[in-house]
């Protein structure tokens, strides 16, 4: 600046042509300062606005009039003091400071988020006089980049595989939920085909979900299966979106996939509980007919309607300890109690119980339990537990392994003298044959002097529960 | 209810109820056939498949929990007609049993002389093994 002075008085023919074009200059700039949306803004040292352009009122509110002349801490919230203070020191010492961000407040008082660049303004002698401040708004640029940091945790933090391909089938993005539903990592998935998903035999589906979404149209939850990276087919429900572009041509699709292998083999496994209570139902409904076919041979019509009566109610309490335990196993002891429930106040002094814990497999146990209901019912109408002093003992133990045999007694003692009819018909058959059966074991009914004793003995394994054959 | 093959006829009962089994056999006889033996777990039905004589067999589809999908395979290896009488729906048996005629259980003893009889009369005239309708 001081050679070009310098050059103007030792050149005054050309002086006119200089300050014409320095006019033109500043007119220029002014224009351009003018026109621009960014705030260009100069301020002396001591922070008195200087010049003030259209686009800083347009975007702090207020106008050239009610800030040339006062100070630029207007503008600065009370907790972005030091931070000016510390800007100013720099460009005072004659550095430029770049696309700084920070906030700024508003006519309105509202906040706005500005990248800010502030240069020295230098006088004549080179000194820095003042400064000159270019902001630009960033609200919009915060607001979306922020939008798209939420965006982008909420889909990492999904577990459904959210993925993107272009119209040729090209994966452009693949969330971490698709890295573990499908096995690949996004480095590994990026840039290949999406067909690298979809089992041979699904080809001609994805080429048609392909055909609908070019056209526009999205597909929603679409139960199909897809292969992983370990070669395993996975049962997904697939939405798949069309992606568009600004002009809203479509240019790829959107798939957000959720793994519901688990829901259809609950699905499976609900069929199969199904085809269980069927089976069960009807078996106990077989039990129950055939019950009714053996009572009635019993002739007596009053009879009859009693023991059916009594067998049924024996066969249910059998049925709700099955279900306890859910169809595993069921307690002998738990099963004693159940179909002694006639004389249950007797327990601990006119009937013993002596055994170790036993879980029996349901069909032992509905052996045992129908030939149990049988020995209880005899016993009250005929047997130890007719009279006022008659006892009985049940017991049972298991041998020790390998070949372990599980024996069991029921002894009664002090009853009435047994007539002769009794312990025949079906009632015999449930204590001989019909629990022999169950068990593939041996039993033996002897009506003693001082009352019945019916032993039963079986291999161990046929009698308990598989998890309980270790005890 | 009485058989037209005759008294003779041996039957093979696979059943692990033991009422189911007990009345089933005691029916059958009253019905005028024999039985060549009663069989309630897996291991024991194929033994008597295996050794025993008799002329069809009647099988439950589930002995003590277990499949008796193999003394199915194990009736239509010899060629022998069999009954399956099950509480699972035709739909809901292995594709193994489609070798015997299904009856739902429970079922009647009428109904089990009846197809006991034709399965047997098929057997007996047409020299060939009866297949499922």
């Amino acid at each position: 600046m001081q050679q070009r002075r310098n050059q103007t008085e030792a050149a005054p023919v050309r002086d006119s042509t200089l300050r014409h074009s320095a006019a033109i200059d500043l007119r220029r700039y002014k224009a351009i300062i003018d026109s621009t949306d960014d705030a260009i803004i100069a301020k002396t040292l001591q922070g008195i606005i200087t010049s003030w352009n259209p686009g800083a009122e347009r975007m702090f509110g207020y106008s050239a009039e009610e800030t040339i002349g006062h100070p630029l801490s207007m503008l600065i919230p009370a907790d972005r003091l030091t931070e000016e203070t510390e800007i100013m020191r720099r460009v005072a010492g004659g550095e430029m400071v770049n696309h700084f961000e920070t906030v700024r407040r508003c006519k309105d008082a509202r906040l706005i988020d500005v990248s800010v660049t502030i240069s020295p303004i230098h006088d004549e002698f080179g000194s820095v006089v003042g400064a000159s401040k270019i902001a630009r708004d960033i609200t919009e640029r915060k607001t979306v980049t922020a939008d798209l940091c939420r965006f982008k945790a909420i889909i990492d933090s999904s577990d459904d595989a959210i993925i993107s391909n272009s119209l040729l089938g090209v994966v452009t993005s693949w969330n971490r939920g698709a890295e573990k539903m499908f096995g690949y990592t996004a480095q590994e998935a990026i840039g290949h085909s999406i067909s690298m998903l979809i089992p041979f035999d699904r080809k001609q589906e994805e080429e048609e979900i392909f055909v609908r979404i070019a056209r526009g149209d999205p597909v929603e939850h679409f139960e199909t299966v897809r292969r992983g990276k370990d070669g395993a087919l996975i049962d997904i429900s697939a939405t798949t979106s069309p992606i568009r572009d600004g002009a809203g041509t479509v240019i790829g699709a959107s798939t957000i996939a959720r793994d519901i292998t688990e829901r259809q083999r609950n699905r499976d496994h609900v069929q199969l509980l199904l085809a269980e209570v069927n089976h069960r139902a009807k078996n106990l409904l077989a039990v129950v007919r055939a019950v009714v076919v053996q009572t009635f041979r019993l002739g007596d019509p009053a009879t009859i309607r009693d023991r059916l009566c009594d067998r049924i109610g024996g066969l249910a309490a059998g049925q709700d300890l099955l279900v306890n335990k859910a169809w595993q196993g069921v307690e002998l002891s738990d099963l004693i109690l159940a179909q002694l429930d006639l004389f249950k106040e007797q327990i601990g002094t006119r009937v013993l119980l002596d055994g170790p814990s036993a879980q029996l497999t349901p069909a032992a146990s509905q052996g045992i339990g129908m030939a149990l209901h049988e020995l209880a019912t005899n016993a009250a109408k005929y047997g130890a537990m007719a009279n006022g002093q008659g006892r009985i003992r049940i017991s049972w133990e298991v041998s020790a392994a390998p070949n372990a045999v599980f024996l069991m007694s029921w002894q009664e003692e002090g009853g009435p003298k047994i007539a002769a009819s009794v312990g025949k018909g079906f009632g015999q058959t449930v204590l001989g044959r019909m629990v022999e059966h169950a068990i593939e074991g041996t039993a033996h009914s002897n009506f003693a002097e001082g009352g019945l004793l019916w032993r039963l003995s079986a291999p161990a394994e046929n009698v308990l529960a598989a998890t309980a054959q270790g005890l | 209810m009485t058989p037209k093959i005759g008294r003779t006829t041996r039957i093979l009962i696979i059943e692990d109820e033991p009422a189911v089994a007990f009345c089933l056999e005691q029916e059958l006889v009253e019905a005028g056939f024999g039985i060549a033996g009663v069989a309630g777990r897996l291991n024991t039905a194929l033994a008597m498949i295996e050794d025993l004589t008799f002329a069809a067999a009647i099988l439950d589809a589930n002995l003590a929990g277990v499949s008796a999908r193999a003394a199915a395979l194990a009736l239509a290896a010899r060629g022998l007609p069999y009954v399956v009488i099950s509480g699972y729906s035709p739909e809901q048996l292995d594709l193994a049993f489609s070798g015997g005629q299904y009856l739902r259980k429970p079922c009647n003893v009428d109904q089990v002389v009846q197809v006991l009889n034709q399965l047997l009369a098929v057997d007996l005239t047409a020299g060939v093994a009866p297949t499922s309708i």
